[in-house]
């Protein structure tokens, strides 16, 4: 566009997704602009707010190594790596989405998890074993299974991404929130975009844009519109700034809409936490430790099966589910047999109620102490009294005959001081999203691209259903982004499509 | 009676010319679908097998991408499936890679489609029973098999619509044609339950086979050649008709 400021390539948003699009837009040789919508000190989206880890394919145990080229031999030497290849993290995400994952997508995901990470490995992220992986220590060993997790966690991957975004010359405007995107009115190509900033708005040239700005998650209105009054009143996780926009500009342009509308990653959290997600707790307040105890509601009832699964595989519907429960409260009871299995960020950051009976734990967690004796009562009876989980494999023992079953790791809570910890929902980041192809162009409702517009991360449709398997959406979002930033850049420059 | 059936993933989309660097290549394109002939192989496999109280066992040579033909078939009724994770040609290797499959179980019966809608080659069945060296009927229209039998009867297709009937000794292998019998199309929400199951997959060396990339180099690959025009003709359907019979006249040399 003439007689406006441009660039080849506008990258809006600035979590993994679009700083990954960024970066390799930049490797291809084109003139980068990321708007931030949010303060300098707010900035990187919901990256900030997750554990920074990331779920990937691998066919070797030294093509995992070489992405931690700083353990010591020491540590090498100790740790077992389970294997993890295509096939596993494409049933999972299958068994997960209840069937519904689009499959050209997600053999998309599972094909370039490795090499993905191995490419933003190159571009200087530093990875280590893991805090949260099922198996972290189990005797001297450290078990590696299916995930990576960022020095730092997600604060840490946010930060190193920004700074290598900036030594690479890509330029960063905070405070800039997209507000319109730009169409030649006789091609229908989008070729620039329009910006507030604090001292007004401007319009932008650019060679191609990727939209990289997240879910609707924290728009009241939309999650209502979308998703149901259930999430009227939700507490959200993450950035308070993935309200959507970019979103419904790719909706107006006539992109095609996919995946669930309805569902979201939502898990549960502590009820004490802040209405969106906070810099200092970030993911801290995930409470997804049910596996090892059990979850009542306010009437003292149970009613989800804690054990369906190791919880990476039912943290992000759980949230959901307690969304659903009166006034959008749970109660997450343990005994000391279960107690020393929880996350660390429990203790961390709650204290629980405690009580030398359930009775009395009852009155400290605000329920009717006959009710919860009873429901505890009845769980226990339903399962042999010596029976001892083992929480490093799908053990089996289930209760016998109890509606709503827990499948796994069920042993009677039964050694005081019983402790409980209220929770509620939580919401992560939204399901539904618009259409893109391999390339990452964002597809209209005809099947055909939008040209000049690219998308990635979490405003992308058709990965997730329901549910995904633990650690899939940084994946997603590295994945997508630098499909995206590649061909958003080889576009804008006139150079053939990349493919991986 | 135990049944293997193996099938192949096939493209919606024709394949396109593609004229990069080097040769010219034929490049597969769209969603991967069930091939046709293979659809009626797992459909007679689950009946035979249900009937006689055994299993059927669905199986595929190819990428990731292959495993959703895989679906459709548990979706139809097969008990299992299991992936060889290797290329899909040429038909030589994916025949030795099924060989080394049916060698790990006990089948008294293996089905597949007579060819692949995409490459009309015809080739794996036969190679198959070749290095099996087990008994072998390709066009075949109708299989008829007890549980206690030990042989099939079979009734197979020939050149100028003739019929043979066959009694093969089992186990067997059967290529079935399109058309054996009723295809069956499993309700959406059995998709959607076999898309939950975990599908094995087995690497060529886990078979104990080392898959050559031997695949014949194409030399060429090219569209259909042109050898005549297309002319559309356009006005009212008189100009049109009066333009049509000029043509004619003259392609007559009589104008």
């Amino acid at each position: 566009m003439s007689g406006h400021p441009s660039w080849d390539v506008v990258v809006a948003g600035a979590g993994n997704a679009a700083l990954c699009a960024a970066c390799a837009a930049r490797q291809e040789g084109a003139r980068v602009l990321v708007l931030e919508k949010a303060p300098r000190e707010l900035r990187g989206g919901n990256t900030r707010f997750t554990t920074g880890a990331m779920r990937f394919a691998y066919s070797s145990p030294e093509g995992v190594l070489a992405l931690i080229p700083d353990l010591s031999p020491g540590e090498r030497a100790n740790v077992e790596v389970q294997p993890y290849g295509q096939d596993e993290f494409y049933n999972d995400l299958m068994r997960v989405t209840e069937g519904l994952a689009d499959p050209d997508l997600s053999q998309l995901l599972v094909a370039e998890s490795y090499p993905v990470i191995r490419w933003m490995t190159e571009l200087g992220v530093r990875w280590e074993l893991g805090a949260f992986q099922r198996a972290v220590q189990s005797g001297h060993r450290a078990r590696f299974h299916a995930m990576i997790q960022s020095k730092g966690a997600g604060p840490g991957l946010s930060d190193q991404e920004f700074g290598i975004a900036e030594g690479l010359g890509v330029e960063i405007w905070y405070d800039a929130k997209l507000v319109g995107l730009v169409q030649d009115p006789a091609s229908g190509r989008v070729v620039g975009v329009r910006v507030r900033r604090p001292d007004g708005i401007s319009t932008l040239g650019a060679g191609a844009i990727v939209l990289g700005t997240g879910g609707f998650e924290a728009n009241r209105e939309l999650r209502v519109r979308y998703m149901g009054p259930k999430w009227d009143e939700v507490k959200v996780r993450g950035s308070r700034f993935d309200t959507g926009e970019g979103l419904m500009m790719a909706l107006e342009l006539g992109a095609q809409s996919i995946g669930q509308w309805s569902g979201a990653h939502s898990t549960p959290i502590a009820a004490e936490s802040p209405d969106h997600g906070s810099l200092r707790l970030t993911d801290l307040t995930r409470r997804a430790s049910y596996v090892y105890g059990l979850m009542v509601n306010e009437d003292a009832e149970r009613f989800a099966d804690e054990g369906e699964d190791f919880w990476p595989y039912t943290y992000a519907k759980m949230g959901s589910v307690v969304q659903g429960q009166p006034h959008r409260a749970a109660f997450q009871i343990f005994d000391q047999k279960g107690l020393p299995w929880i996350e660390r960020a429990y203790y961390a950051t709650s204290t629980p109620a405690e009580g030398d009976t359930i009775a009395e734990l009852a009155e400290k967690l605000g329920l009717d102490p006959a009710k919860l004796s009873r429901t505890v009562d009845e769980f226990n009876r339903s399962i042999d009294p010596g029976a001892q989980a083992n929480p490093w494999i799908r053990d089996g023992l289930a209760t016998r005959g109890l509606e709503p079953a827990k499948s796994n790791w069920a042993t009677r809570i039964d050694q005081p001081p019983y402790v409980g910890y209220p929770v509620t929902g939580g919401i992560t980041f939204t399901f539904g999203g618009v259409k893109i192809d391999r390339r990452a162009r964002v597809i209209d409702t005809e099947e055909l691209p939008i040209a000049g517009l690219y998308a990635a991360g979490e405003l992308t449709g058709g990965f997730f259903h329901f549910n995904y398997p633990g650690a899939s959406g940084l994946t997603r979002g590295s994945v997508t982004g630098r499909i995206a930033g590649a061909n958003a850049a080889r576009e804008a420059l006139g150079k053939p499509p990349w493919t991986s | 009676m135990d049944v293997l059936v193996c099938v192949q993933a096939v493209t919606h989309e024709p394949p396109r010319l593609v004229a990069g660097d080097g040769a010219p290549r034929f490049e597969r394109r769209g969603r991967s679908v069930l091939n046709e002939s293979d659809a009626y192989a797992v459909d007679t496999a689950v009946f035979f097998a249900r009937r006689t109280g055994g299993r059927t066992t669905a199986v595929t040579v190819g990428p990731l991408a292959a495993q959703e033909v895989l679906y459709l078939a548990l979706a139809k009724g097969a008990n299992e499936a299991l992936r060889v994770d290797a290329a899909a040609e040429p038909p030589l290797e994916v025949a030795r890679a099924l060989a080394a499959v049916v060698r790990r179980g006990r089948y008294d019966l293996v089905l597949t489609g007579v060819e692949s809608s995409e490459a009309l080659a015809s080739a794996v069945g036969p190679a198959l029973a070749g290095f099996l060296d087990w008994p072998f009927a390709s066009a075949v229209q109708s299989i008829g098999v007890g549980v206690h039998d030990d042989h099939a009867s079979v009734m197979r297709e020939t050149g100028g619509g003739g019929r043979q009937q066959l009694s093969l000794a089992l186990p067997a292998v059967l290529c079935v044609q399109s058309g054996i019998g009723r295809l069956s199309y499993p309700p959406a929400v059995r998709v959607l339950q076999a898309r939950r199951q975990a599908i094995q997959s087995l690497a060529a060396a886990e078979l104990g086979l080392e898959i050559a990339a031997v695949a014949p180099r194409a030399t060429e690959a090219f569209a259909p050649r042109r050898d005549r025009d297309v002319e559309l003709l356009e006005g009212s359907p008189a100009e049109i008709a009066v333009a049509l019979c000029e043509r004619i006249a003259r392609a007559r040399g009589l104008a």
